[in-house]
């Protein structure tokens, strides 16, 4: 069934591009990951936040802020897959319709070993060669993100927790778990305010949009949905009483305190949107007067506002042009930064359970383009024909799922494309994703069989 | 398309000639197990050529026509690919091939003369000594002297009772190894002719030219000869005679004035391309003379 002088003459005849394609992915990952600054991504995604393009993304812009989100859209997107599917491609036709094309294969078969062994060999390299290909990105990936980010294994904590669990001389779990352990101490606060650069002011707004961001996460776990779509709406929290409990301890409140506050929070959020809007725009023209006062760009500004806000001249001309007085500008300014602030640390947060689930989509989908590329190299004689199915569907999927992502007209070509399958934003939103995982392994399986079936049956022209 | 048959028996060698395209390497490839024959079968030492195709292959070498090797490989590193295949580990007879023709393997494939491939195969064909080959084009590619010393080495594996299938439009190679030789021309075998036969007939072909016009027509007149050809111009005629009647023929010759006499050597070259000249069967193919 396996024959190891066809399998190291195999490795023999690819294992240059295979290192290749394995070191320009491996450095690819591992280069963007040690290069990720959470805190400029951030003020980025910051400058944006106003735009029409921001509208149009809707949260897709916090998702693909993060590191994980930069790596799906490149590693695990276009670019990736272009690179891991040039070795999968051009190797799967090299193993079989090259050598039958040009004639070599000849001399493998005629000696005592049986077809089915050259083929079964064949193949248990060209899946072998990818699974270890995916291995060592995934591998050296995880070392690099854990080295620079410390967010694979272990926990993150940000710069406040650690220097306030110091002066409290409590576990740094314990503080990360109960936010008011800083908020309540002057001493820890100081310190928490310090380590994060912020004035005391906007680290107290921090610490409130915090709490409750910890408070909705501690429900959502509850209500079993994602985090960031019950941020956008909390009343499901109301729904239930084990929610409301949960969301309550984080902030040391009375469940039925807390109630009230959400339902008034609530009602207030109804009746403000519109002024919400009023405010952003107003907050935009501020923005840009004061950028025009400082001699800085607005996205420059809207990347450190602290710029604006200790600057009592600066604040005086944005007042006037947003129609503001002082006073609440100075407030709006601070909510915006403190929330910065809360972005950061999502940016810090790595998805490990999601990475390696990535890792194991775009493998799963590789496997599935192999058996597409071997099969056509299986079934057809000539180099020409080989590729033109097995290099010409793979990548005929790549482009109908590159043009679905281009405006909702398109997108109904996402159906026609293999690439579908492994869908990095299900995965990243924890929306199921195990069928198509398990879809695209039955797939592999099948063209795998036939192709070596094919191929043990078939005239060759040797 | 194709409707070939023949059988070898063992220890035989057998010739395999044939234009290009007419079928010779398909009908190798059949033997081989490469193919599967939409209608009839192969059978090697009993065994079918598409069903057992890796048990044939223990007794069996092969030279592919075509010398395709495998990239990215030195001639060393195929060497060793082969025996391993094989389980070749008696590597004497290799040692012995490379050095009948002179062969140092050690480079790269990629940059190897034709020449070089070509005894590359010859080599791994042979390497584990067996019983039967098929050889596609042996020759090709290999320098006069080298195919001298292909034809040395194929009656070398003769004398040791190997049965040879040789596909070839090589004549003299086929002419000098071959016992039986088979004619095939568009998937068909057209003639079998057993070579012996042709070293040693006895109808054999004269051709002379006569001193004037008048000794031409006299000779012509004469019913006593066998006249092929005859070409008043030039004067000269071609005569068949048998070699029981050869005593006769120099009688009648010796009542005429001649410029000179000799002999028409047959050749296999000239049988088999007059084979292909005109639709023949085998009769008259062995039966003509001139040209």
């Amino acid at each position: 069934m396996f024959s190891r002088p066809v399998f190291w003459q195999s490795v023999r005849s690819h294992y240059v591009l295979w290192v290749i394609c394995t070191v320009v992915l491996t450095a690819l990952l591992s280069l963007i990951s040690a290069f990720h600054d959470p805190s400029v991504m951030s003020s980025f995604m910051e400058a944006f936040e106003d735009t029409p393009m921001a509208a149009e993304a809707g949260d897709q812009f916090e998702l693909f802020g993060s590191l994980l989100g930069i790596i799906t859209q490149t590693v695990f997107g276009f670019a990736g897959m272009m690179i891991a599917m040039v070795y999968v491609v051009v190797t799967a036709n090299g193993l079989v319709a090259s050598e039958v094309d040009r004639g070599s294969m000849a001399y493998t078969l005629s000696t005592p070993i049986k077809r089915s062994t050259v083929i079964f060999t064949k193949a248990t390299y060209l899946i072998a060669s990818i699974v270890l290909m995916f291995v060592i990105i995934g591998g050296v990936g995880a070392v690099t993100i854990q080295i620079k980010h410390h967010g694979l294994w272990g926990t993150t904590y940000t710069a406040d927790v650690k220097a306030a669990a110091k002066i409290l001389d409590r576990d740094r779990a314990e503080v990360a778990a109960d936010l008011t352990l800083i908020s309540e101490d002057p001493q820890a606060f100081s310190a928490g305010a310090r380590a994060r650069g912020l004035t005391p002011m906007v680290y107290s707004a921090y610490l409130v949009q915090a709490m409750q961001r910890d408070a909705t996460a501690a429900a959502a776990e509850v209500l079993g949905m994602p985090a960031a779509e019950l941020a956008k709406d909390p009343s499901p929290i109301l729904d239930d009483p084990e929610a409301v409990a949960a969301a309550a301890g984080v902030l040391k409140q009375d469940p039925v305190a807390f109630r009230a506050q959400l339902e008034e929070m609530l009602a207030q959020m109804e009746a403000s949107k519109a002024e919400q809007a009023i405010i952003e725009t107003q907050l935009t023209d501020g923005l840009t007067a004061a950028a025009k006062h400082l001699g800085l760009r607005t996205a420059e500004l809207a990347a450190d506002l602290s710029l604006l806000k200790d600057d009592s001249g600066a604040m005086a001309v944005a007042s006037e042009a947003s129609t503001m007085d002082v006073l609440t500008l100075d407030y709006v300014i601070t909510q915006v930064m403190a929330s910065n602030e809360v972005s950061a640390d999502l940016a810090v947060d790595f998805d490990a359970f999601a990475f390696l689930m990535m890792i194991l989509g775009f493998l799963l989908l590789m496997l599935a383009v192999s058996g597409i590329s071997f099969l056509a190299s299986c079934t057809f004689n000539l180099s020409k024909h080989s590729l033109a199915l097995g290099a010409g569907l793979p990548f005929a999927f790549l482009i109908l799922n590159l043009l679905s992502t281009v405006n909702d007209t398109l997108e109904p070509l996402k159906f026609f494309s293999l690439m579908t399958l492994f869908d990095t934003e299900r995965i990243m939103r924890g929306l199921l994703y195990a069928p198509q995982f398990v879809a695209l392994g039955v797939l592999t399986v099948i063209l795998y069989v036939f192709a070596i079936r094919v191929f043990k049956r078939k005239d060759l022209p040797l | 398309m194709f409707d070939v048959s023949f059988y070898i028996e063992e220890g035989e060698v057998f010739g395999f000639l044939g234009p290009n395209g007419a079928g010779k390497t398909t009908t190798i490839r059949h033997i081989m197990g490469f193919s599967k024959p939409e209608k009839g079968s192969t059978t090697v030492d009993g065994m079918d050529g598409w069903r057992d195709a890796d048990r044939i292959q223990k007794e069996m070498g092969y030279l592919p026509g075509e010398i395709a090797l495998p990239a990215n490989l030195t001639g060393t590193q195929f060497i060793r690919y082969m025996a391993e295949l094989r389980g070749v580990t008696d590597m004497t007879k290799t040692e012995y091939l490379l050095n009948k023709f002179e062969l140092e393997p050690s480079g790269r494939l990629k940059r190897m003369s034709l020449g070089m491939k070509r005894k590359l195969a010859i080599v791994t064909a042979f390497m584990h000594d067996p019983r039967i080959l098929a050889l596609d084009e042996p020759t090709s590619g290999l320098d006069p002297v080298m195919q001298e010393t292909f034809i040395e080495f194929v009656l070398e594996e003769k004398q040791q009772g190997k049965t040879i299938l040789l596909s070839s439009h090589v004549f003299n190679e086929v002419e000098a190894t071959c016992d039986r030789i088979a004619i095939i021309k568009e998937g068909r075998v057209v003639s079998e002719i057993v070579t012996d036969d042709l070293r040693h007939r006895q109808d054999k072909v004269y051709k002379l030219e006569l001193l004037d016009d008048d000794e031409f027509v006299r000779f012509t007149g004469d019913t006593r000869l066998g006249i092929i050809a005859a070409h008043r111009e030039k004067l000269q005629v071609t005569v068949g005679i048998h070699d029981n009647d050869i005593n006769e023929f120099f009688f009648i010759l010796s009542q005429f004035h001649l410029k000179y006499l000799k002999e028409e050597k047959f050749t296999l070259e000239e049988y088999f391309l007059d084979f292909y000249d005109r639709e023949k069967t085998v009769a008259e193919g062995v039966g003509r003379v001139a040209r």
